[in-house]
């Protein structure tokens, strides 16, 4: 992750935007995006789309390198991300940052629990896109990991963990992830812990750089205005500098949730409360009527029965949503507000009741339809954009789903029945065993 | 050989846009309302927006925060559309709505398949005259915006750092006061004071219909005539002008919080756009911050990031368009073993600097690239498309200033870098503050790793 403080802008919203579901296409004879697929010459699949209007490129290299892979070494996987582009065999940060800043090129890593992606943002004229591709392969097969540009990137991420503990949310998610998987590789946050940051050696390092970053391991995406031969030649030359290694190995499956009610204290004026349990994984085969009937319970922009519950009837919050995260292994299902914390036991009962009755009873016909309809209806709204149709590829990419997905999404969702969903929610969702964190004063 | 990096990389942009800008209209209808359109076809998609010319900066003393909160009661609705129906009626097509209050401005927004404009248009004429604004309805609302206000500023210690800071660094100005309201007059608010702030601001002649995707101008025109050409206009009382004063003296703020890091600011009152809409300095300000901390190649980043290490990081904020005067803002995280007072002279000494000597050629245009394909990047969405016209708009500028945007930015010079540095980064216009921590007895600490008992009790 990049580290980088922000200025609070002063821009009030209505509601918090919540990260768009992926939704999709009608049955029509012409493919929704013209998804181009191949692999380089080292096995690396590339997915493509071309769209001519604006002149840039988006580029994405994903690796399965993510903090499920730190082992004991927490924060790793995130330090090896961060410190790439600060030195490769030949050059050095600065030359670095100049190189991308020239062409007014944009560069980011950024690790999750299950992956690591760097992404290129460029002009599209090859005066800007060759010279910053080529400082991208180089951080991206040269990097050289510089003795002084560790201990600083170490500092900077405590700075970031610091920062994440001042952050009633991240600590309660945290506290969630933590007590979701003892013991199991998503334990522990992606940033790791100050005294392990603070231990992480050179060779750690390097030797996660050397088994991770390698083209079995690796996927490209490209979205932008290039012909697919142009985008070949990105994908091959982006890689070249690899070795082949060997793709990243399955996670540990084995796992026991915690339950019940852990509650953290913290000097803030809301409590904020998680509330969950396991959900899917990315192959999940109830992936649509879980989706959909999730949908209508936590996501749907002001009119989920959540939100109308919690927030229009009894103005108890500001941002209340519930969400499934498929991961490599089973991620997890979350309810998650905040609330003044003299209302935080009625926001919690609130809660429980809206969850305890939609897994009983299902959603009603109508409820689902309003709910299909929207997400079917507004399919065109996200694929739009160079970033979404990014978005979209990486999905397909990292959940392994077939090349006409996006094609047959529509009629997947339109399939989705009340009954799937009550069945699916209540094979998965036992409203008596949630765990829940609470953060904030008693 | 620098000349001609110069001259390539800011050519194409330039060309870009004066493109883009071809597919713009403006109309307005006789009552007042101003209609802009821009065309783009890449999807059958449009993004629909309409601007009120009121927000925090329109408040007075006691009513600070009812611009935000009207925001929240416009999604109540009205009678025809009451708050399920206006939700309903969005979601089952496919739409997505929301809407923003600023200092400047508040405005509503629907992204919207193409063909379904003309919903969102009847749905925010229809709530720009007949709003219900009930008070059961109120009563519940209003303790949204307060848990709003706690969950962005009140438990977040930068976001109360910056709202103390702002209160401090204008004097006069309508800025010192925070958008979302003070916490004593959110409780004190009344469904009849935004009765009348509804009435006072929602009318035609104090709006802008901003519309960017895949529709045709004349359509959107007589959309717009159908829907909000009966709304009768309203006397509009001009807003008395406010003229921030001079300050006698720097300032300096301490805020003391609970929190885990320290942070810094530097804000020095500059013009804005509205303010100084005549000379370049506007855009030389903007440039500056990212000469500063625009990229990782910024003297700030360069600098204290990674050549003295005393910062873990650092921002620099300039906003081209405000109504009233402005702030360049300045922060940074001090590094572990750094005292507050060092990095603040440390970022003093950069300001120096760049009022001493001439920044490099190699330094502008590499500030001048990363900006203007920021621009360029900006046109993959519509929503920041949209606002590149409306900011201008509500700020008492036209939207084509935007037009200007990428020459103006290619026009400044090393020497107007340096005496703009020099005319307004001066003692009398900086405020400083710095949050110190006070750590939290009972903060989670976090444990190592999973040999060690990892559950939370």
């Amino acid at each position: 992750m990049k580290i980088r403080s922000f200025i609070n802008l002063s821009l009030f919203t209505f509601s918090l935007i919540f990260p768009p579901l992926m939704s999709s296409a009608q049955a029509q004879s012409k493919p929704v995006l013209n998804i181009q697929e191949w692999q380089t010459s080292q096995g690396s699949p590339v997915y493509f789309v071309q769209t001519p209007e604006i002149p840039m490129v988006d580029v994405k290299i994903i690796f399965t390198a993510g903090s499920a892979y730190d082992g004991d070494q927490w924060g790793l996987a995130n330090l090896v991300g961060s410190t790439l582009e600060e030195g490769t065999k030949t050059h050095n940060a600065d030359e670095i940052a100049n190189a991308f800043d020239q062409v007014g090129a944009q560069f980011s890593s950024d690790t999750s629990r299950d992956l690591t992606v760097l992404s290129l943002r460029s002009l599209n004229e090859p005066k800007y896109l060759t010279p910053a591709l080529q400082i991208f392969a180089e951080i991206v097969s040269q990097a050289s990991f510089p003795d002084g540009a560790i201990s600083r990137v170490k500092q900077q991420t405590i700075s970031a963990i610091r920062s994440e503990k001042q952050n009633p949310s991240a600590v309660a998610t945290d506290a969630f992830f933590e007590n979701l998987y003892p013991g199991h590789p998503y334990a522990h946050p992606v940033l790791g812990s100050e005294k392990n940051v603070e231990s992480l050696t050179k060779n750690q390092i390097t030797d996660f750089y050397q088994r991770y970053f390698a083209a079995s391991n690796a996927r490209i995406i490209i979205v932008g205005d290039l012909d697919k031969s142009a985008a070949e030649k990105l994908a091959e030359g982006l890689l070249s500098g690899l070795p082949k290694g060997s793709p990243a190995t399955a996670l540990q499956a084995e796992n026991k949730p915690a339950s019940g009610l852990h509650a953290l204290e913290f000097p803030s004026q809301q409590t904020t409360i998680v509330t969950g349990q396991l959900g899917i994984d990315r192959q999940s085969t109830e992936y649509f009527p879980l989706m959909v009937g999730n949908y209508l319970l936590g996501q749907m922009p002001l009119d989920s029965l959540l939100f109308e519950q919690v927030r229009n009837q009894r103005g108890l919050a500001y941002s209340i949503s519930s969400s499934f995260s498929p991961m490599t292994y089973r991620g997890p299902f979350a309810v998650v507000l905040q609330t003044r914390t003299a209302e935080k036991k009625q926001a919690l009962s609130v809660i429980q009741e809206v969850l305890r009755q939609y897994v009983n009873q299902g959603p009603t016909a109508n409820q689902l339809q309003l709910a299909k309809q929207n997400i079917i209806n507004h399919f065109p709204l996200n694929l739009s954009t160079n970033d979404q149709i990014a978005a979209a590829l990486m999905q397909i990419a990292v959940n392994q789903r077939p090349i006409n997905y996006l094609d047959t999404y529509r009629d997947k969702v339109n399939l989705v029945t009340a009954e799937q969903v009550k069945q699916t929610f209540q094979a998965l969702i036992d409203p008596d065993k949630m765990l829940t964190i609470t953060v904030g004063q008693k | 050989m620098r000349r001609w990096i110069f001259f390539l990389i800011f050519c194409i942009p330039g060309i870009t846009y004066a493109a883009n800008q071809s597919g713009i209209k403006e109309y307005k209808l006789d009552n007042g309302l101003k209609i802009i359109v821009k065309e783009d076809h890449r999807a059958a998609v449009v993004f629909s927006s309409i601007w009120y010319k009121v927000g925090g900066a329109y408040e007075p003393n006691g009513l600070t925060g009812i611009s935000h909160a009207l925001e929240h009661m416009m999604f109540r609705g009205t009678a025809k559309y009451g708050p399920g129906k206006l939700s309903e009626i969005v979601n089952t097509n496919g739409g997505e709505q929301n809407a923003m209050t600023s200092n400047d401005f508040t405005v509503y927004y629907q992204s919207l398949p193409a063909d379904k404009l003309a919903l969102s248009l009847e749905l925010e004429a229809d709530r720009m005259t007949n709003l219900t604004l009930n008070k059961d309805d109120f009563t519940k609302e209003i303790q949204v915006v307060m848990e709003e206000r706690r969950m962005r500023t009140e438990d977040n210690p930068q976001a109360l750092t910056i709202e103390r800071f702002n209160a401090i660094a204008f004097i006069n100005d309508p800025y010192r006061h925070p958008v979302v309201g003070w916490m004593s007059d959110l409780q004190q608010m009344t469904v009849e004071n935004l009765r009348s702030w509804y009435q006072q601001w929602y009318t035609p002649n104090n709006a802008v219909l901003i519309v960017v995707g895949d529709v045709k101008p004349e359509n959107v025109f007589n959309l717009a005539k159908k829907y909000f050409g009966n709304i009768p206009t309203k006397p509009l009382e001009p807003i008395k002008p406010t003229q921030e004063i001079l300050s006698l003296g720097q300032r300096h703020l301490d805020v003391k919080i609970p929190a885990q890091l320290p942070w810094i600011i530097l804000g020095y009152n500059t013009p804005a756009l509205t303010t100084d809409s005549e000379s370049n300095d506007p855009y030389a300000l903007t440039l500056i911050a990212y000469l500063l901390a625009g990229g990782e190649s910024s003297r700030l980043n360069k600098n204290l990031v990674r050549g003295q290490q005393i910062a873990a990081n650092v921002a620099a904020n300039y906003d081209l368009y405000n109504l009233y005067s402005n702030l360049f803002l300045l922060s940074a995280t001090p590094g572990k073993q750094t005292k507050n007072e060092d990095l603040k002279k440390a970022l003093g000494k950069e300001i120096l600097s760049l009022q001493k000597d001439l920044v490099t050629q190699d330094e502008l245009s590499r500030a001048k690239a990363l900006l203007i394909a920021e621009h360029v990047f900006g046109q993959d969405s519509l929503t920041t498309q949209a606002i590149n016209l409306g900011l201008p708009e509500v700020t008492g500028l036209s939207w084509q200033r935007e037009a200007e945007f990428v020459t103006r930015i290619e026009n400044v010079t090393a020497q107007q870098i340096r005496s703009v540095a020099k005319r307004y980064f001066t003692p009398e216009n900086l405020t400083t503050a710095v949050l110190d921590p006070i750590l939290q007895p009972g903060a989670p600490v976090n444990k190592g790793p999973a040999h060690e008992n990892s559950i939370i009790h």
